[in-house]
């Protein structure tokens, strides 16, 4: 499935140019809780993410519910132009009230004869992703269950716009359970190395208000890697 | 003369087109509720505001067509001004953005 993180397609765009994309996409609501798409699912969509988070997740043979992304306003994802060798869609489902647009095959083709410089953007932004999400899978398959879960806090806070804060707090609704199904850990194992990496310096806060330290778990996983 | 010139500014307050200040809202969003209470009390009493509480599953294509991502968020004459605000900064926009130094309106705390 594509992971467009950020794209902002829509950003920028004139009054009169919103117009036209809106005859040609469709627009949809979903409750907090609800499914955008499941598994047996035709994966034949590109989602456009206005409002709101997704998280697309799959369940381990233990029932165990493992989170593969969790998407932001602005983020694309989908799986149209895939092929059909690409496996099962994932369980897709909304954590807020949310608000996406989408295109199936036919309405991207008209999209792409409408908008042909919005569709370049979407394929540059499509081989760049790629080679970021190759080396973040590849960072977590060479690094340990600590190591992931600073990386995971660090790529949160970018995400929530703290690029550039020394310390950033993680929202509460983030819960130790969601960090875990991040990491492909369990709760208790992730509230047991918050614990450890506040000692450590590395995370501050109390219970589940927690704040990421940015040097010092730079520093942190500099250490890790040696 | 005076007296003329009063009435007439009174005639043009009373016949000065509504702005529509619509404020978008979600389900669970704890800062939409203390803006949809403030802006019901600052709105009272202004015959000249138009306003609108909607929630975004009602107007989803307005929340696309204007770029609304966060809740909640105030748009005035068809203009996203602010998203994700709080109640104070609301206070000082629709303070700022209206009425002028006229408007005073108390923050809800």
């Amino acid at each position: 499935m594509w992971n467009l993180r950020q794209l902002d397609l829509f950003s920028g765009l004139k009054p009169a140019t919103m117009e036209q994309v809106l005859r040609i996409v469709s627009v949809r609501h979903i409750e907090r809780g609800e499914y955008l798409f499941r598994p047996g699912d035709p994966c034949n969509r590109l989602y456009f993410l206005h409002h709101g988070r997704v998280k697309t997740h799959v369940y381990s043979k233990q029932g165990q519910e493992k989170i593969m992304h969790i998407f932001y306003s602005g983020d694309a994802f989908g799986g149209l132009l895939l092929g059909t060798t690409h496996g099962e869609v994932p369980w897709a489902q909304a954590m807020d009230d949310v608000i996406v647009s989408y295109m199936d095959e036919n309405a991207f083709k008209r999209f792409m004869q409408a908008f042909p410089d919005l569709c370049m953007n979407i394929f540059r932004y499509m081989a760049d992703h790629h080679a970021d999400d190759m080396r973040r899978m590849e960072r977590f398959i060479h690094t340990d269950a600590r190591s992931r879960l600073v990386h995971t806090l660090l790529d949160l806070g970018d995400k929530l716009g703290h690029a550039e804060a020394e310390s950033f707090e993680i929202a509460p609704s983030y819960t130790h359970e969601e960090l875990a199904n991040m990491i492909g850990v369990v709760r208790s194992t992730v509230s047991e190395m918050i614990g450890q990496l506040r000692i450590e310096g590395v995370l501050g806060g109390q219970g589940r208000h927690l704040v990421v330290h940015r040097r010092a778990a730079e520093r942190f996983l500099l250490n890790e890697e040696r | 003369m005076k007296i003329e010139i009063e009435t007439t500014m009174a005639e043009t307050k009373q016949t000065a087109p509504a702005q529509q200040v619509t404020l978008y809202v979600c389900s669970g969003c704890e800062r939409c509720d203390g803006a949809a209470i403030f802006l019901r009390g600052w709105a009272n009493g202004r015959p000249n505001v138009a306003l609108e509480i909607v929630s975004i599953g009602d107007q989803p294509w307005q929340v696309v067509r204007l770029g609304i991502a966060h809740t909640p968020a105030l748009v005035i004459d068809d203009e996203l001004l602010a998203q994700n605000i709080s109640v104070n900064k609301l206070a000082e926009l629709l303070r700022t953005s209206l009425n002028g130094p006229e408007s005073n309106p108390q923050p809800v705390s």
